[in-house]
Protein backbone atom coordinates (compact mmCIF):
# COMPACT_ATOMS: atom_id res chain seq x y z
CA UNK A 1 0.00 0.00 0.00
CA UNK A 2 1.52 3.17 -0.90
CA UNK A 3 1.94 5.81 1.93
CA UNK A 4 3.95 8.39 0.74
CA UNK A 5 5.16 10.75 -2.12
CA UNK A 6 1.83 10.04 -3.27
CA UNK A 7 1.20 13.39 -5.37
CA UNK A 8 1.31 12.36 -9.08
CA UNK A 9 -0.38 8.90 -8.12
CA UNK A 10 -3.25 10.91 -6.08
CA UNK A 11 -4.22 12.65 -9.25
CA UNK A 12 -4.22 9.99 -11.05
CA UNK A 13 -6.26 7.91 -9.14
CA UNK A 14 -8.90 11.37 -9.01
CA UNK A 15 -8.89 11.74 -12.52
CA UNK A 16 -9.46 7.86 -12.83
CA UNK A 17 -12.62 7.95 -10.17
CA UNK A 18 -13.31 11.56 -12.10
CA UNK A 19 -13.95 9.11 -15.27
CA UNK A 20 -15.21 6.21 -13.92
CA UNK A 21 -18.53 8.84 -11.99
CA UNK A 22 -19.15 10.22 -15.44
CA UNK A 23 -19.33 7.02 -17.24
CA UNK A 24 -21.53 5.51 -14.35
CA UNK A 25 -23.52 8.55 -14.63
CA UNK A 26 -23.43 8.07 -18.41
CA UNK A 27 -24.42 4.81 -17.93
CA UNK A 28 -27.55 5.26 -15.21
CA UNK A 29 -28.64 8.08 -17.92
CA UNK A 30 -29.26 5.57 -20.53
CA UNK A 31 -30.10 2.80 -18.54
CA UNK A 32 -33.31 5.64 -17.03
CA UNK A 33 -34.00 6.73 -20.93
CA UNK A 34 -34.41 3.50 -22.03
CA UNK A 35 -36.50 2.05 -19.18
CA UNK A 36 -38.84 4.92 -19.57
CA UNK A 37 -38.59 4.28 -23.08
CA UNK A 38 -39.53 0.74 -22.54
CA UNK A 39 -42.37 1.90 -19.57
CA UNK A 40 -43.87 4.05 -22.21
CA UNK A 41 -44.30 1.75 -24.86
CA UNK A 42 -45.95 -1.05 -22.73
CA UNK A 43 -48.36 2.01 -21.42
CA UNK A 44 -49.05 2.73 -25.45
CA UNK A 45 -49.73 -0.82 -26.07
CA UNK A 46 -52.99 -1.97 -25.66
CA UNK A 47 -53.56 -4.49 -22.64
CA UNK A 48 -55.51 -7.33 -21.78
CA UNK A 49 -55.31 -8.52 -18.49
CA UNK A 50 -56.38 -12.51 -17.82
CA UNK A 51 -57.19 -14.31 -15.06
CA UNK A 52 -58.15 -18.16 -15.66
CA UNK A 53 -57.23 -21.01 -14.31
CA UNK A 54 -56.43 -23.66 -16.98
CA UNK A 55 -53.90 -26.76 -16.61
CA UNK A 56 -51.14 -24.77 -18.50
CA UNK A 57 -48.98 -22.96 -16.66
CA UNK A 58 -49.54 -18.76 -15.98
CA UNK A 59 -45.85 -17.94 -17.82
CA UNK A 60 -47.05 -20.14 -20.89
CA UNK A 61 -50.36 -19.14 -21.63
CA UNK A 62 -49.09 -15.21 -21.13
CA UNK A 63 -46.48 -15.97 -23.24
CA UNK A 64 -48.88 -17.88 -26.13
CA UNK A 65 -51.29 -15.58 -26.02
CA UNK A 66 -48.27 -12.66 -26.48
CA UNK A 67 -47.74 -14.46 -29.67
CA UNK A 68 -50.98 -14.75 -30.78
CA UNK A 69 -51.54 -11.00 -30.08
CA UNK A 70 -48.94 -8.96 -31.07
CA UNK A 71 -48.27 -5.04 -30.68
CA UNK A 72 -50.58 -5.73 -27.06
CA UNK A 73 -49.35 -6.01 -23.94
CA UNK A 74 -50.94 -9.50 -21.88
CA UNK A 75 -50.85 -9.96 -18.37
CA UNK A 76 -52.07 -13.14 -16.78
CA UNK A 77 -52.83 -13.41 -13.34
CA UNK A 78 -52.82 -16.45 -11.06
CA UNK A 79 -54.77 -15.13 -8.09
CA UNK A 80 -57.95 -13.59 -7.96
CA UNK A 81 -56.11 -10.65 -5.81
CA UNK A 82 -53.91 -10.15 -8.76
CA UNK A 83 -56.47 -10.17 -11.01
CA UNK A 84 -58.55 -7.18 -8.98
CA UNK A 85 -55.09 -4.96 -8.57
CA UNK A 86 -54.54 -5.50 -12.69
CA UNK A 87 -58.77 -4.43 -12.83
CA UNK A 88 -57.71 -1.46 -10.91
CA UNK A 89 -55.19 0.01 -13.42
CA UNK A 90 -58.25 0.04 -15.78
CA UNK A 91 -56.71 -2.47 -18.45
CA UNK A 92 -58.46 -2.00 -22.27
CA UNK A 93 -59.92 -4.90 -21.83
CA UNK A 94 -60.27 -8.17 -19.17
CA UNK A 95 -60.63 -12.20 -20.11
CA UNK A 96 -61.90 -14.56 -17.23
CA UNK A 97 -64.87 -16.62 -16.42
CA UNK A 98 -68.10 -14.93 -16.61
CA UNK A 99 -68.94 -15.01 -13.00
CA UNK A 100 -65.69 -13.61 -12.06
CA UNK A 101 -66.44 -10.33 -14.43
CA UNK A 102 -69.52 -9.85 -13.10
CA UNK A 103 -68.03 -9.74 -9.51
CA UNK A 104 -66.33 -6.64 -10.92
CA UNK A 105 -69.11 -5.46 -12.65
CA UNK A 106 -67.88 -6.05 -15.73
CA UNK A 107 -69.97 -7.43 -18.64
CA UNK A 108 -69.10 -9.83 -21.02
CA UNK A 109 -69.05 -8.49 -24.63
CA UNK A 110 -67.33 -11.68 -26.03
CA UNK A 111 -68.07 -15.07 -24.78
CA UNK A 112 -66.80 -18.32 -25.11
CA UNK A 113 -68.47 -21.43 -26.52
CA UNK A 114 -68.16 -24.70 -26.25
CA UNK A 115 -70.28 -27.45 -27.51
CA UNK A 116 -72.68 -24.59 -28.73
CA UNK A 117 -72.96 -23.03 -25.10
CA UNK A 118 -71.82 -20.39 -22.97
CA UNK A 119 -71.70 -22.39 -19.96
CA UNK A 120 -70.38 -25.64 -18.24
CA UNK A 121 -71.25 -28.02 -15.76
CA UNK A 122 -69.49 -28.69 -12.53
CA UNK A 123 -69.07 -31.63 -10.62
CA UNK A 124 -67.80 -32.38 -7.01
CA UNK A 125 -65.20 -35.25 -7.21
CA UNK A 126 -64.79 -37.70 -4.50
CA UNK A 127 -63.10 -40.90 -3.28
CA UNK A 128 -64.97 -44.26 -3.60
CA UNK A 129 -68.29 -43.36 -3.54
CA UNK A 130 -70.68 -40.28 -5.17
CA UNK A 131 -71.87 -37.11 -2.79
CA UNK A 132 -75.09 -37.28 -1.72
CA UNK A 133 -76.94 -34.18 -2.16
CA UNK A 134 -78.35 -34.49 1.58
CA UNK A 135 -74.94 -34.26 2.88
CA UNK A 136 -73.78 -31.04 0.98
CA UNK A 137 -73.78 -28.48 4.05
CA UNK A 138 -71.64 -31.03 5.97
CA UNK A 139 -69.02 -31.50 3.62
CA UNK A 140 -64.79 -30.63 3.76
CA UNK A 141 -65.23 -29.33 0.30
CA UNK A 142 -61.92 -28.54 -1.99
CA UNK A 143 -61.93 -25.27 -4.16
CA UNK A 144 -60.10 -23.56 -5.91
CA UNK A 145 -60.10 -19.41 -4.46
CA UNK A 146 -61.80 -18.14 -7.97
CA UNK A 147 -63.18 -14.90 -6.39
CA UNK A 148 -61.68 -14.81 -3.07
CA UNK A 149 -62.58 -15.89 0.24
CA UNK A 150 -66.01 -14.57 0.16
CA UNK A 151 -67.09 -14.56 -3.09
CA UNK A 152 -65.75 -17.86 -3.71
CA UNK A 153 -67.94 -19.05 -0.44
CA UNK A 154 -71.05 -17.74 -2.19
CA UNK A 155 -69.94 -19.20 -5.35
CA UNK A 156 -70.17 -22.59 -3.64
CA UNK A 157 -73.36 -22.20 -1.82
CA UNK A 158 -74.68 -21.36 -4.98
CA UNK A 159 -73.85 -23.64 -6.90
CA UNK A 160 -74.54 -26.87 -4.37
CA UNK A 161 -78.32 -24.75 -4.20
CA UNK A 162 -77.38 -24.25 -0.16
CA UNK A 163 -77.74 -21.11 1.98
CA UNK A 164 -74.33 -21.49 3.33
CA UNK A 165 -71.22 -23.02 2.21
CA UNK A 166 -69.87 -26.09 3.66
CA UNK A 167 -66.28 -25.74 5.17
CA UNK A 168 -64.25 -24.96 2.30
CA UNK A 169 -60.61 -25.90 1.74
CA UNK A 170 -58.87 -23.15 -1.10
CA UNK A 171 -56.24 -23.77 -3.51
CA UNK A 172 -54.56 -21.35 -5.85
CA UNK A 173 -54.14 -23.31 -9.07
CA UNK A 174 -57.19 -26.47 -9.82
CA UNK A 175 -54.12 -28.79 -10.20
CA UNK A 176 -53.59 -28.87 -6.42
CA UNK A 177 -57.25 -30.15 -5.42
CA UNK A 178 -56.07 -33.78 -6.17
CA UNK A 179 -53.63 -33.24 -3.19
CA UNK A 180 -56.26 -32.57 -0.77
CA UNK A 181 -58.11 -35.90 -2.13
CA UNK A 182 -54.98 -38.01 -1.78
CA UNK A 183 -53.78 -36.43 1.70
CA UNK A 184 -58.22 -36.80 2.73
CA UNK A 185 -58.26 -33.48 3.90
CA UNK A 186 -61.54 -32.81 2.05
CA UNK A 187 -64.47 -35.09 0.97
CA UNK A 188 -64.49 -33.92 -2.25
CA UNK A 189 -63.15 -31.16 -4.94
CA UNK A 190 -65.23 -28.93 -6.83
CA UNK A 191 -63.86 -28.51 -10.62
CA UNK A 192 -65.72 -28.17 -13.72
CA UNK A 193 -66.66 -31.23 -15.78
CA UNK A 194 -64.16 -31.05 -18.52
CA UNK A 195 -60.97 -31.52 -15.86
CA UNK A 196 -62.43 -34.82 -14.76
CA UNK A 197 -60.89 -37.11 -17.66
CA UNK A 198 -57.93 -34.87 -17.09
CA UNK A 199 -57.46 -35.82 -12.97
CA UNK A 200 -58.58 -38.96 -13.50
CA UNK A 201 -55.84 -39.16 -15.92
CA UNK A 202 -53.26 -38.13 -13.20
CA UNK A 203 -54.41 -40.12 -10.52
CA UNK A 204 -54.98 -44.15 -9.64
CA UNK A 205 -57.61 -42.98 -7.01
CA UNK A 206 -61.60 -44.54 -7.40
CA UNK A 207 -62.40 -41.29 -8.47
CA UNK A 208 -66.39 -40.86 -8.42
CA UNK A 209 -68.42 -37.96 -10.04
CA UNK A 210 -71.20 -36.15 -8.22
CA UNK A 211 -72.85 -33.78 -11.04
CA UNK A 212 -74.04 -30.41 -10.25
CA UNK A 213 -77.34 -29.03 -11.92
CA UNK A 214 -76.10 -25.28 -11.60
CA UNK A 215 -74.28 -24.36 -14.51
CA UNK A 216 -71.28 -21.72 -14.32
CA UNK A 217 -70.40 -18.70 -17.10
CA UNK A 218 -67.70 -20.05 -19.61
CA UNK A 219 -64.45 -17.38 -19.89
CA UNK A 220 -65.86 -13.89 -21.78
CA UNK A 221 -64.07 -10.78 -22.68
CA UNK A 222 -64.75 -6.95 -21.49
CA UNK A 223 -63.71 -4.36 -22.77
CA UNK A 224 -62.90 -1.17 -20.40
CA UNK A 225 -61.80 0.84 -23.56
CA UNK A 226 -63.01 1.38 -26.92
CA UNK A 227 -59.34 1.12 -28.08
CA UNK A 228 -59.85 -2.30 -26.26
CA UNK A 229 -62.82 -3.32 -28.13
CA UNK A 230 -61.10 -2.19 -31.41
CA UNK A 231 -57.96 -4.02 -30.92
CA UNK A 232 -58.90 -7.02 -28.72
CA UNK A 233 -61.95 -8.22 -30.67
CA UNK A 234 -60.86 -9.44 -33.24
CA UNK A 235 -57.81 -10.69 -31.77
CA UNK A 236 -59.88 -12.98 -30.05
CA UNK A 237 -62.03 -14.24 -32.37
CA UNK A 238 -59.38 -14.55 -34.63
CA UNK A 239 -57.77 -17.46 -31.99
CA UNK A 240 -57.08 -20.40 -33.28
CA UNK A 241 -58.46 -23.83 -31.89
CA UNK A 242 -54.99 -24.59 -30.13
CA UNK A 243 -55.34 -21.46 -28.06
CA UNK A 244 -59.05 -21.46 -27.57
CA UNK A 245 -58.71 -25.47 -26.33
CA UNK A 246 -55.84 -24.08 -23.83
CA UNK A 247 -58.18 -20.86 -22.33
CA UNK A 248 -61.24 -23.75 -22.50
CA UNK A 249 -63.65 -22.91 -25.39
CA UNK A 250 -64.27 -24.25 -28.85
CA UNK A 251 -64.93 -20.43 -29.80
CA UNK A 252 -66.29 -17.24 -29.32
CA UNK A 253 -69.61 -15.16 -29.67
CA UNK B 1 -21.16 -41.76 -19.25
CA UNK B 2 -17.97 -41.84 -17.03
CA UNK B 3 -16.71 -38.25 -16.05
CA UNK B 4 -13.10 -37.27 -17.39
CA UNK B 5 -11.43 -36.13 -14.47
CA UNK B 6 -11.14 -32.33 -15.53
CA UNK B 7 -15.19 -32.69 -16.00
CA UNK B 8 -15.20 -34.27 -12.38
CA UNK B 9 -13.08 -30.95 -11.22
CA UNK B 10 -15.80 -28.94 -13.07
CA UNK B 11 -18.21 -31.11 -11.32
CA UNK B 12 -17.20 -30.58 -7.99
CA UNK B 13 -16.38 -26.48 -8.30
CA UNK B 14 -20.05 -26.15 -9.81
CA UNK B 15 -21.78 -28.35 -6.85
CA UNK B 16 -19.75 -26.46 -4.46
CA UNK B 17 -21.34 -23.34 -5.33
CA UNK B 18 -24.60 -25.26 -5.74
CA UNK B 19 -24.69 -26.70 -2.41
CA UNK B 20 -23.08 -24.53 -0.58
CA UNK B 21 -26.31 -22.09 -1.65
CA UNK B 22 -29.00 -24.59 -0.76
CA UNK B 23 -27.67 -26.68 2.30
CA UNK B 24 -26.67 -26.31 6.29
CA UNK B 25 -26.35 -29.12 8.36
CA UNK B 26 -28.68 -31.90 9.04
CA UNK B 27 -32.34 -31.74 6.69
CA UNK B 28 -31.58 -29.45 4.02
CA UNK B 29 -33.02 -25.88 4.74
CA UNK B 30 -33.95 -23.33 2.39
CA UNK B 31 -34.49 -20.07 3.90
CA UNK B 32 -32.88 -16.83 3.53
CA UNK B 33 -32.00 -16.95 -0.07
CA UNK B 34 -31.22 -14.09 -1.09
CA UNK B 35 -31.99 -10.64 1.35
CA UNK B 36 -34.55 -8.19 -0.10
CA UNK B 37 -33.94 -4.88 0.41
CA UNK B 38 -37.70 -3.37 0.52
CA UNK B 39 -39.24 -3.74 3.95
CA UNK B 40 -42.46 -5.49 4.70
CA UNK B 41 -45.19 -2.87 4.75
CA UNK B 42 -48.35 -3.15 7.00
CA UNK B 43 -51.33 -1.52 7.22
CA UNK B 44 -51.97 0.47 10.24
CA UNK B 45 -53.74 -1.58 12.85
CA UNK B 46 -57.14 -1.12 13.41
CA UNK B 47 -58.83 -0.63 17.14
CA UNK B 48 -60.68 -4.01 18.05
CA UNK B 49 -59.26 -6.26 15.41
CA UNK B 50 -57.60 -9.32 16.73
CA UNK B 51 -53.61 -9.21 15.42
CA UNK B 52 -51.40 -11.91 13.81
CA UNK B 53 -47.97 -11.39 14.31
CA UNK B 54 -45.78 -12.89 11.59
CA UNK B 55 -42.27 -13.73 11.82
CA UNK B 56 -39.98 -13.98 9.57
CA UNK B 57 -36.50 -13.69 8.08
CA UNK B 58 -36.27 -11.63 5.06
CA UNK B 59 -35.67 -13.77 1.43
CA UNK B 60 -37.56 -14.26 -1.93
CA UNK B 61 -39.55 -17.03 -0.80
CA UNK B 62 -40.31 -15.68 2.98
CA UNK B 63 -41.44 -12.87 0.86
CA UNK B 64 -43.47 -14.46 -1.53
CA UNK B 65 -45.21 -15.98 0.99
CA UNK B 66 -45.70 -13.24 3.54
CA UNK B 67 -47.45 -11.45 0.52
CA UNK B 68 -49.73 -14.22 -0.35
CA UNK B 69 -50.64 -14.59 3.89
CA UNK B 70 -51.24 -11.14 4.42
CA UNK B 71 -53.27 -10.31 1.21
CA UNK B 72 -55.84 -13.24 2.64
CA UNK B 73 -55.75 -12.56 6.54
CA UNK B 74 -55.90 -8.31 6.29
CA UNK B 75 -59.75 -8.20 5.90
CA UNK B 76 -60.16 -10.14 9.26
CA UNK B 77 -56.82 -9.55 10.96
CA UNK B 78 -54.22 -6.78 11.40
CA UNK B 79 -51.04 -8.42 9.91
CA UNK B 80 -48.11 -7.21 12.66
CA UNK B 81 -44.54 -8.29 10.50
CA UNK B 82 -41.02 -8.38 12.31
CA UNK B 83 -38.64 -9.71 10.29
CA UNK B 84 -35.93 -11.48 12.10
CA UNK B 85 -32.16 -12.05 11.63
CA UNK B 86 -29.16 -13.31 12.92
CA UNK B 87 -29.04 -10.74 15.86
CA UNK B 88 -32.14 -11.26 16.90
CA UNK B 89 -32.42 -12.90 20.37
CA UNK B 90 -35.54 -14.70 22.08
CA UNK B 91 -35.50 -11.55 24.21
CA UNK B 92 -36.69 -9.23 21.47
CA UNK B 93 -39.13 -11.85 20.12
CA UNK B 94 -40.93 -11.88 24.01
CA UNK B 95 -40.94 -7.78 23.67
CA UNK B 96 -43.11 -8.16 20.40
CA UNK B 97 -45.32 -10.96 21.42
CA UNK B 98 -45.94 -8.99 24.75
CA UNK B 99 -46.27 -5.39 22.44
CA UNK B 100 -48.59 -7.09 19.72
CA UNK B 101 -50.36 -9.54 21.63
CA UNK B 102 -51.30 -11.55 18.64
CA UNK B 103 -53.96 -13.59 18.63
CA UNK B 104 -52.09 -15.82 16.68
CA UNK B 105 -48.51 -16.06 15.86
CA UNK B 106 -46.73 -17.13 12.17
CA UNK B 107 -43.72 -18.55 12.30
CA UNK B 108 -41.84 -19.08 8.74
CA UNK B 109 -38.66 -20.39 8.69
CA UNK B 110 -36.10 -22.64 10.84
CA UNK B 111 -34.38 -19.22 11.74
CA UNK B 112 -37.99 -17.91 13.37
CA UNK B 113 -38.89 -21.38 14.98
CA UNK B 114 -35.76 -21.94 16.98
CA UNK B 115 -36.05 -18.14 18.68
CA UNK B 116 -39.67 -18.50 19.62
CA UNK B 117 -38.66 -22.52 20.78
CA UNK B 118 -36.19 -20.85 23.44
CA UNK B 119 -38.50 -17.72 24.11
CA UNK B 120 -40.76 -20.69 24.99
CA UNK B 121 -38.39 -22.02 27.09
CA UNK B 122 -37.70 -18.81 29.19
CA UNK B 123 -41.37 -17.73 29.75
CA UNK B 124 -44.19 -20.10 31.63
CA UNK B 125 -46.87 -19.85 29.23
CA UNK B 126 -49.29 -20.06 28.23
CA UNK B 127 -48.69 -18.99 24.72
CA UNK B 128 -50.48 -17.72 21.64
CA UNK B 129 -51.18 -20.54 19.17
CA UNK B 130 -48.55 -20.83 16.69
CA UNK B 131 -48.13 -21.80 13.13
CA UNK B 132 -44.98 -22.80 11.43
CA UNK B 133 -44.19 -22.61 7.83
CA UNK B 134 -41.14 -23.12 5.81
CA UNK B 135 -38.92 -25.09 8.26
CA UNK B 136 -37.35 -28.42 7.59
CA UNK B 137 -39.04 -31.56 8.99
CA UNK B 138 -41.51 -29.58 11.38
CA UNK B 139 -43.30 -32.69 11.90
CA UNK B 140 -40.30 -34.27 13.67
CA UNK B 141 -39.57 -30.87 15.61
CA UNK B 142 -43.21 -29.51 16.27
CA UNK B 143 -42.95 -31.23 19.96
CA UNK B 144 -40.30 -28.35 20.74
CA UNK B 145 -42.94 -25.80 20.67
CA UNK B 146 -46.47 -25.53 22.87
CA UNK B 147 -49.53 -24.76 21.02
CA UNK B 148 -48.41 -25.12 17.54
CA UNK B 149 -49.16 -26.58 14.52
CA UNK B 150 -48.03 -26.07 10.59
CA UNK B 151 -47.29 -26.82 7.82
CA UNK B 152 -44.67 -29.43 6.38
CA UNK B 153 -42.36 -27.53 3.96
CA UNK B 154 -40.59 -30.95 2.26
CA UNK B 155 -42.57 -31.88 -0.80
CA UNK B 156 -44.62 -35.51 -0.15
CA UNK B 157 -43.42 -38.17 -2.53
CA UNK B 158 -46.87 -38.52 -3.67
CA UNK B 159 -47.39 -35.24 -5.35
CA UNK B 160 -44.09 -35.99 -6.71
CA UNK B 161 -44.60 -39.07 -8.23
CA UNK B 162 -47.98 -38.22 -9.29
CA UNK B 163 -46.48 -35.09 -11.05
CA UNK B 164 -43.36 -36.74 -12.94
CA UNK B 165 -46.04 -39.90 -13.68
CA UNK B 166 -47.61 -37.04 -15.70
CA UNK B 167 -44.18 -35.35 -17.10
CA UNK B 168 -43.18 -38.57 -19.19
CA UNK B 169 -44.09 -41.62 -20.56
CA UNK B 170 -42.12 -44.32 -18.90
CA UNK B 171 -44.32 -46.06 -16.21
CA UNK B 172 -43.51 -44.55 -12.50
CA UNK B 173 -44.37 -47.63 -10.55
CA UNK B 174 -41.89 -48.32 -8.50
CA UNK B 175 -39.71 -45.50 -6.82
CA UNK B 176 -35.94 -45.73 -5.28
CA UNK B 177 -35.13 -43.49 -2.58
CA UNK B 178 -31.62 -43.36 -0.44
CA UNK B 179 -31.70 -41.97 3.33
CA UNK B 180 -29.92 -42.58 6.03
CA UNK B 181 -31.35 -43.96 9.28
CA UNK B 182 -32.10 -40.38 10.90
CA UNK B 183 -34.72 -40.44 7.72
CA UNK B 184 -36.19 -43.89 8.47
CA UNK B 185 -39.26 -42.74 10.27
CA UNK B 186 -40.49 -40.08 7.49
CA UNK B 187 -39.36 -42.68 4.58
CA UNK B 188 -42.59 -45.23 5.93
CA UNK B 189 -44.89 -42.17 6.55
CA UNK B 190 -43.87 -41.38 2.46
CA UNK B 191 -44.08 -45.05 1.62
CA UNK B 192 -47.48 -45.52 3.05
CA UNK B 193 -48.68 -42.28 1.33
CA UNK B 194 -47.22 -43.30 -2.26
CA UNK B 195 -49.36 -46.60 -2.03
CA UNK B 196 -52.62 -44.65 -1.92
CA UNK B 197 -51.24 -43.99 -5.52
CA UNK B 198 -50.26 -47.11 -6.47
CA UNK B 199 -47.06 -46.06 -6.36
CA UNK B 200 -44.23 -48.36 -4.46
CA UNK B 201 -41.03 -46.64 -2.43
CA UNK B 202 -38.60 -48.51 -2.04
CA UNK B 203 -35.69 -47.50 0.45
CA UNK B 204 -32.22 -47.86 0.59
CA UNK B 205 -31.01 -47.10 3.95
CA UNK B 206 -27.24 -46.09 3.91
CA UNK B 207 -24.54 -45.17 7.14
CA UNK B 208 -24.67 -42.11 8.86
CA UNK B 209 -21.46 -40.69 7.29
CA UNK B 210 -21.88 -42.43 3.59
CA UNK B 211 -19.16 -42.04 1.27
CA UNK B 212 -18.99 -42.03 -2.25
CA UNK B 213 -19.22 -46.02 -2.82
CA UNK B 214 -22.02 -46.53 -0.96
CA UNK B 215 -23.98 -44.08 -2.80
CA UNK B 216 -23.00 -45.79 -5.78
CA UNK B 217 -24.07 -49.38 -4.31
CA UNK B 218 -27.27 -48.22 -3.17
CA UNK B 219 -27.85 -46.55 -6.59
CA UNK B 220 -26.52 -49.60 -8.43
CA UNK B 221 -28.84 -51.96 -5.64
CA UNK B 222 -32.27 -49.89 -6.51
CA UNK B 223 -31.75 -49.29 -10.60
CA UNK B 224 -30.61 -52.77 -11.07
CA UNK B 225 -31.95 -55.43 -8.96
CA UNK B 226 -35.04 -53.50 -7.48
CA UNK B 227 -35.23 -52.29 -11.57
CA UNK B 228 -36.94 -48.71 -9.76
CA UNK B 229 -38.67 -46.70 -12.40
CA UNK B 230 -37.49 -43.53 -10.72
CA UNK B 231 -34.85 -42.04 -8.16
CA UNK B 232 -36.29 -39.91 -5.52
CA UNK B 233 -33.57 -37.40 -3.68
CA UNK B 234 -34.37 -36.41 -0.36
CA UNK B 235 -33.57 -32.83 0.64
CA UNK B 236 -30.43 -34.59 3.02
CA UNK B 237 -27.63 -32.62 3.12
CA UNK B 238 -25.23 -35.16 4.01
CA UNK B 239 -26.41 -36.67 0.71
CA UNK B 240 -25.76 -33.74 -1.18
CA UNK B 241 -22.17 -33.25 -0.85
CA UNK B 242 -20.35 -31.74 -3.43
CA UNK B 243 -17.74 -35.14 -3.25
CA UNK B 244 -21.22 -37.56 -2.95
CA UNK B 245 -22.82 -35.88 -5.90
CA UNK B 246 -19.65 -35.78 -8.49
CA UNK B 247 -18.33 -39.45 -7.50
CA UNK B 248 -21.87 -41.17 -6.55
CA UNK B 249 -24.68 -39.88 -7.38
CA UNK B 250 -23.49 -38.98 -10.76
CA UNK B 251 -21.16 -41.79 -11.68
CA UNK B 252 -24.27 -44.23 -11.41
CA UNK B 253 -26.86 -41.95 -12.84
CA UNK B 254 -25.43 -40.90 -16.06
CA UNK B 255 -24.34 -44.81 -16.89
CA UNK B 256 -27.67 -45.91 -16.50
CA UNK B 257 -30.05 -42.79 -17.10
CA UNK B 258 -34.08 -42.72 -15.21
CA UNK B 259 -35.71 -39.57 -14.12
CA UNK B 260 -34.32 -38.72 -10.82
CA UNK B 261 -36.18 -36.20 -9.28
CA UNK B 262 -34.71 -33.36 -6.44
CA UNK B 263 -36.62 -30.81 -3.93
CA UNK B 264 -33.68 -28.20 -4.67
CA UNK B 265 -33.99 -26.10 -8.12
CA UNK B 266 -30.45 -25.46 -8.12
CA UNK B 267 -29.82 -29.59 -8.51
CA UNK B 268 -31.58 -29.41 -11.93
CA UNK B 269 -28.71 -28.03 -13.58
CA UNK B 270 -28.30 -28.65 -17.70
CA UNK B 271 -24.86 -29.25 -17.36
CA UNK B 272 -24.66 -31.55 -14.40
CA UNK B 273 -27.96 -33.52 -15.38
CA UNK B 274 -28.37 -34.82 -11.52
CA UNK B 275 -31.82 -33.86 -11.08
CA UNK B 276 -34.48 -34.46 -14.11
CA UNK B 277 -36.90 -32.83 -12.43
CA UNK B 278 -37.07 -31.13 -9.55
CA UNK B 279 -41.21 -30.32 -7.13
CA UNK B 280 -40.54 -27.64 -5.11
CA UNK B 281 -42.67 -25.48 -2.83
CA UNK B 282 -45.07 -22.75 -4.28
CA UNK B 283 -44.28 -20.43 -1.93
CA UNK B 284 -48.01 -18.14 -2.96
CA UNK B 285 -49.77 -21.11 -2.44
CA UNK B 286 -48.23 -21.67 0.90
CA UNK B 287 -49.20 -18.37 1.63
CA UNK B 288 -52.81 -19.35 1.22
CA UNK B 289 -52.66 -22.32 2.75
CA UNK B 290 -51.28 -20.78 6.06
CA UNK B 291 -53.81 -18.47 5.80
CA UNK B 292 -56.39 -21.11 5.43
CA UNK B 293 -54.90 -22.74 8.96
CA UNK B 294 -55.21 -19.33 10.62
CA UNK B 295 -58.81 -18.89 9.82
CA UNK B 296 -59.47 -22.91 11.00
CA UNK B 297 -58.06 -22.28 13.99
CA UNK B 298 -59.96 -18.92 15.01
CA UNK B 299 -63.16 -20.99 13.89
CA UNK B 300 -62.45 -24.31 16.10
CA UNK B 301 -61.26 -21.92 19.40
CA UNK B 302 -57.57 -21.20 18.52
CA UNK B 303 -56.70 -24.88 19.92
CA UNK B 304 -53.51 -25.24 17.54
CA UNK B 305 -51.55 -27.73 19.65
CA UNK B 306 -54.65 -30.27 18.46
CA UNK B 307 -54.69 -29.24 15.08
CA UNK B 308 -52.95 -31.68 12.44
CA UNK B 309 -49.55 -30.63 10.68
CA UNK B 310 -50.59 -30.21 6.76
CA UNK B 311 -48.67 -30.81 4.26
CA UNK B 312 -48.31 -28.87 1.50
CA UNK B 313 -50.62 -28.93 -1.57
CA UNK B 314 -49.08 -27.01 -4.31
CA UNK B 315 -45.90 -27.56 -6.20
CA UNK B 316 -43.65 -25.61 -8.65
CA UNK B 317 -42.04 -27.73 -11.28
CA UNK B 318 -38.17 -27.50 -13.20
CA UNK B 319 -37.51 -29.69 -15.30
CA UNK B 320 -33.92 -30.48 -17.17
CA UNK B 321 -35.07 -29.97 -20.53
CA UNK B 322 -32.36 -31.57 -22.89
CA UNK B 323 -31.77 -34.24 -20.47
CA UNK B 324 -35.57 -35.52 -20.31
CA UNK B 325 -36.22 -35.04 -23.90
CA UNK B 326 -33.28 -37.75 -24.99
CA UNK B 327 -32.76 -39.87 -22.17
CA UNK B 328 -36.23 -40.15 -20.27
CA UNK B 329 -39.19 -40.07 -22.69
CA UNK B 330 -40.51 -37.11 -21.93
CA UNK B 331 -44.01 -36.11 -22.56
CA UNK B 332 -43.48 -32.85 -24.82
CA UNK B 333 -47.42 -31.45 -24.45
CA UNK B 334 -46.60 -31.59 -20.42
CA UNK B 335 -44.14 -28.64 -21.25
CA UNK B 336 -46.94 -26.14 -20.45
CA UNK B 337 -47.13 -27.39 -17.08
CA UNK B 338 -44.29 -27.20 -15.75
CA UNK B 339 -43.04 -23.98 -14.19
CA UNK B 340 -39.46 -23.37 -14.95
CA UNK B 341 -37.23 -25.41 -17.68
CA UNK B 342 -33.69 -25.29 -17.91
CA UNK B 343 -32.25 -25.63 -21.17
Amino acid sequence: MMRSGGGPALRAAASAIARRRFWVTALLAAGALLLSALVAFAQERPRLVVYLHTEVKSRALEALLAQRMPGTEVIVCGRYRDFTRELARTPDAALALEPVLQANALTGALKGLRGGRDTEPYVLLSIGATIDAARFSTIVLGAVDLLGRDGTTQFVANLLGLEASPEIKFVIKSEDLLPLLQFQSADAVLLPEREVVRTKNLSKLDLQVTPLATRVGLPAVAFGTEVGRRVFRPLVLALDSETNGKLGVDTWR
Amino acid sequence: MALTSRKALGVLLLLCGVVALTCARGPATRDVVAPVGASFEDVPTRPGVPGVLVVLPSSVHTREVWHSLRDELQSTFDVVTRPVSSETTPADLMREVQAVKPRCVVLIGNQAMNLYAQYQKQVPGPFPPAVVLMASFFEQQRSRLENATGIAYEIPGITTFVKLRSFVYRPVQRVGVIHRPLFAGYVKEQRGLAAVEKVELVGYEVGDEPGPYQIRRALDHLTRREKVDAIWVLNDNVLLKPELIAKGWLKMLHQNPIPVVVGVGSLVDARLHFGSFAMLPDHSALGLQAANLVFKLSQEGWKAGATPVELPLSVQSVIDLPWARQRLQFREETLDHIDRIVQ
